[in-house]
């Protein structure tokens, strides 16, 4: 089973915030190829990481691990797209 | 040369001369093709003969031209060479018969020899001549009818000529062009550049091909490419001339002016939209970023672009983000974004609208709302305060009666019992108690409920203060209460109620000492307001009365409702809780205003604001006991 490390960059714990944060539990949660290990970074208060990784903006989801990194901006709703954005196929496994 | 010999035309107005002369020539094998004795003659028979070369006299006696005058006719006309038959060597005659460019002179009395070398250099002269004009000819031909603009400039860079493309290209005709400086029918700043080139060409070197703007008879400008060609030799003595060939690229040019028109404005648009835009691959990396884009992250484009913004993995086109560039700043911006082509390849178009002023505006609105929500349940609150209190009004009037006749009873009954009679007159005594303290309540209920009506008088605000202190005196050092005063001087009144006045302070004061039961300060300020903005809007000055205690303060979830009528934290008994809403319908009703703040704990300050009533230096009295 693959296993992918995720990062999701949230400005502030407001409602939009959580909105997000259950969008992406959801596409995990529906996934059953893989597993997620999801790490949520409030910019607000971890500016300097949000410089140090050049966090232009917020919600931004950012695939770590495994290479190559990638970043979805906006919101999480359209699965496919977010899983599109993650150079993941919906379904199997990694494309490439 | 040889195989056609010269046809000859002789004039002159001596016949024996013509024939002398027409025998030595047929003698010599040229052929005589006519003759003639005076100008009319001359002038009707050489059109007809159209000889080669014409032997003319220049002095023609009897005729109306002499022969200088003839030949040039002759000459104009017909393109016929001339030699002169002169007997004499008259310097006037040369001069002019210079001017018609003549052939040659024979002198009178003819030499056979001289006639024939004369006649013989005249005509090769002429076979020459006829084939410059045969090539010019040509040359004229190319000239005037190529597609190009042809130009011919004269030494003071006039136009000497021009072509069939050039008139119908600039709509002038030869006449208004010809003699003209080329320089006035150009834009004025590309005539120094022209001139240097047409300098430049006169002297025979090369010059490039430049661009130049033509102003066309109908006032247009028509760009032209101009190459300068080599410059003409023109017979021999004339001026150089510079032969100019330009094509007109109007056309061209200002499509292509156009295009980068076009371009320059959808350019300038980009930048100068107000949304921010940015271009982005489908990695998500910043391909292009506009100046207001820039703003929004407070970045520049070279910080930007090559930096991943990431896959907008946006639903339908629209969603919200969120820029944070300090700890305090957060732009709330909604992301716009279209596939669109950049370089080639598949790119999206991402515009950013700063949202973040409109979603303040938003808020705020609802704060107003709800404001005014609060505002209308208050409204609503004390209209239904207003109907409790004449119902309670109507109630306290009904119990005042019967309470008057208890009351009575109740001294009565006093007067009647025997000094043995302890118990009952203990209780006789808590009898009279509850009834005085029935009828403060209902004093207090009328008070609220149907506040008397004002007896206002101006009075100096320290006076009222000192009026109730000295009233209070007692309770305040037997409370181990200290006092402090500080009132501004006062130059001004306030027109109260004196004794609903009192009953505010009272009220106040009393409050300030239950709250302090193991003593503490009580602090009075009156001062003047000096609010600009008041006295502008028209609102007057007033007079702030601040009185605060040490005491222990009223829990912040309460202090909205010390004014609400039965409001009391007090034992049962202690307090009615009608204390401070007769306070405020009394300010209420001198068109003050009167608030509270407090901190547990620390203390509570009610602040009093009543309007100035006049200026009054003259009423102020002197209250000595501060
Ligand atoms: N100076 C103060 N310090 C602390 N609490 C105060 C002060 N003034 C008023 N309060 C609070 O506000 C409540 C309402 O005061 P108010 O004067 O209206 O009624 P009361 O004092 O309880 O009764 P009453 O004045 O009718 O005898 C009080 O019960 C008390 O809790
Ligand atoms: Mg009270």
């Amino acid at each position: 089973m693959i296993k992918l490390k995720l990062t999701l960059y949230i400005s502030g714990q407001t409602q939009k915030s959580a909105h997000t944060v259950k969008q992406l539990k959801k596409i995990c949660d529906e996934d059953s190829q893989r597993t997620y290990d999801i790490e949520i970074i409030d910019v607000l208060k971890n500016p300097q990481i949000a410089e140090e990784k050049k966090i232009l903006a917020t919600p931004t989801l950012v695939r770590e691990l495994p290479l190559p990194l990638c970043r979805i901006i906006g919101d999480l709703s359209n699965k496919e797209k977010v899983l599109w954005g993650l150079n993941l196929t919906p379904i199997e496994t990694e494309r490439e | 040369m040889k195989k056609s010999k010269p046809k000859i035309f002789i004039v002159d107005d001596e016949a024996i001369i013509v024939s002398d002369l027409k025998c030595l020539l047929e003698s010599l094998k040229y052929n005589v093709v006519g003759t003639a004795l005076s100008s009319d003659e001359a002038l009707y028979k050489v059109r007809e003969a159209a000889p080669d070369v014409v032997l003319m006299d220049i002095v023609l006696i009897g005729s109306e031209m002499d022969g200088i005058e003839v030949s040039e006719v002759i000459k104009k006309e017909l393109d016929i060479s001339i030699i002169f038959l002169t007997g004499y060597a008259d310097d006037e005659f040369l001069n002019r018969a210079q001017e018609v460019n003549p052939f040659g002179y024979i002198l009178k009395p003819f030499q056979e020899l001289e006639v024939k070398a004369a006649i013989e250099i005249a005509f090769t002269k002429k076979k020459a001549e006829r084939k410059l004009v045969e090539s010019g000819r040509r040359y004229r031909l190319l000239f005037e009818n190529a597609p190009t603009i042809n130009i011919i400039i004269g030494n003071n860079l006039e136009f000497q000529e021009v072509n069939s493309t050039f008139i119908e290209t600039f709509g002038y005709s030869r006449t208004e062009i010809v003699g003209k400086p080329i320089l006035d029918f150009v834009v004025a700043k590309q005539k120094q550049l022209l001139t240097d080139q047409l300098n430049i060409a006169q002297m025979g070197q090369f010059t490039p091909e430049i661009d130049i703007d033509f102003i066309a008879k109908n006032g247009m400008i028509h760009t032209v490419l101009l190459a300068a060609g080599e410059k003409l030799l023109y017979k021999g003595g004339e001026p150089e001339s510079v032969i100019l060939i330009g094509m007109d690229f109007t056309e061209r040019k200002k499509s292509e002016e156009d295009l980068q028109h076009s371009e320059a404005r959808l350019y300038n648009i980009i930048q100068k939209n107000a949304d921010g835009i940015l271009i982005i691959d489908k990695k998500g990396e910043i391909c292009f970023v506009n100046p207001a884009a820039e703003r929004l992250f407070g970045l520049c484009a070279t910080d930007l672009i090559g930096d991943v913004f990431g896959y907008p993995a946006v639903n339908g086109d629209q969603t919200e983000i969120e820029i944070v560039r300090n700890e305090n700043e957060k732009i709330f911006v909604e992301l716009q974004v279209v596939e669109t082509e950049w370089d080639g390849e598949k790119h999206f178009l991402a515009s950013l609208r700063d949202t973040t002023a409109r979603k303040a505006a938003e808020k705020k609105l609802i704060t107003a709302y709800r404001e005014l929500k609060i505002t209308q349940e208050q409204l609503i609150q004390s209209e239904k305060l207003a109907a409790l209190g004449r119902f309670a009004s109507g109630v306290s009037h009904e119990l005042k009666n019967p309470l008057g006749i208890i009351l009575g009873g109740l001294e009565y009954l006093e007067r009647k019992i025997t000094p043995d009679d302890n118990d009952i007159s203990i209780t006789l005594e808590k009898m009279k108690k509850t009834i005085f303290r029935a009828d403060k309540i209902i004093k207090d209920i009328l008070k609220y409920s149907k506040p008397a009506e004002l007896r206002k008088k101006k009075i100096n605000p320290e006076e009222i203060i000192e009026e109730a202190l000295e009233l209070f005196k007692q309770k305040i050092s037997l409370n181990n209460i200290v006092l402090e005063k500080k009132y501004d001087e006062q130059d001004f009144t306030i027109e109260v109620d004196r004794n609903q006045m009192l009953q505010v302070l009272f009220n106040i004061l009393d409050n300030a000492i239950q709250a302090m039961p193991e003593g503490g300060s009580i602090k009075i300020n009156i001062s003047k307001e000096n609010d600009m903005i008041s006295r502008l809007i028209g609102g007057g000055e007033n007079c702030v009365i601040e009185i605060s205690d040490s005491g222990k303060g009223i829990p912040s979830k309460q202090l909205d409702q010390v004014f609400e009528p039965f409001f009391s934290t007090k034992k049962k008994g202690a307090g009615t809780g009608l204390g401070l809403a007769v306070v405020k319908t009394i300010i209420n009703n001198h068109k003050g205003e009167i608030s509270i703040s407090s901190k547990k704990g620390k203390g509570t300050k009610i602040t009093i604001t009543l309007p100035i009533n006049q200026r009054g230096k003259n009423e102020k009295k002197d209250f000595g006991n501060r």
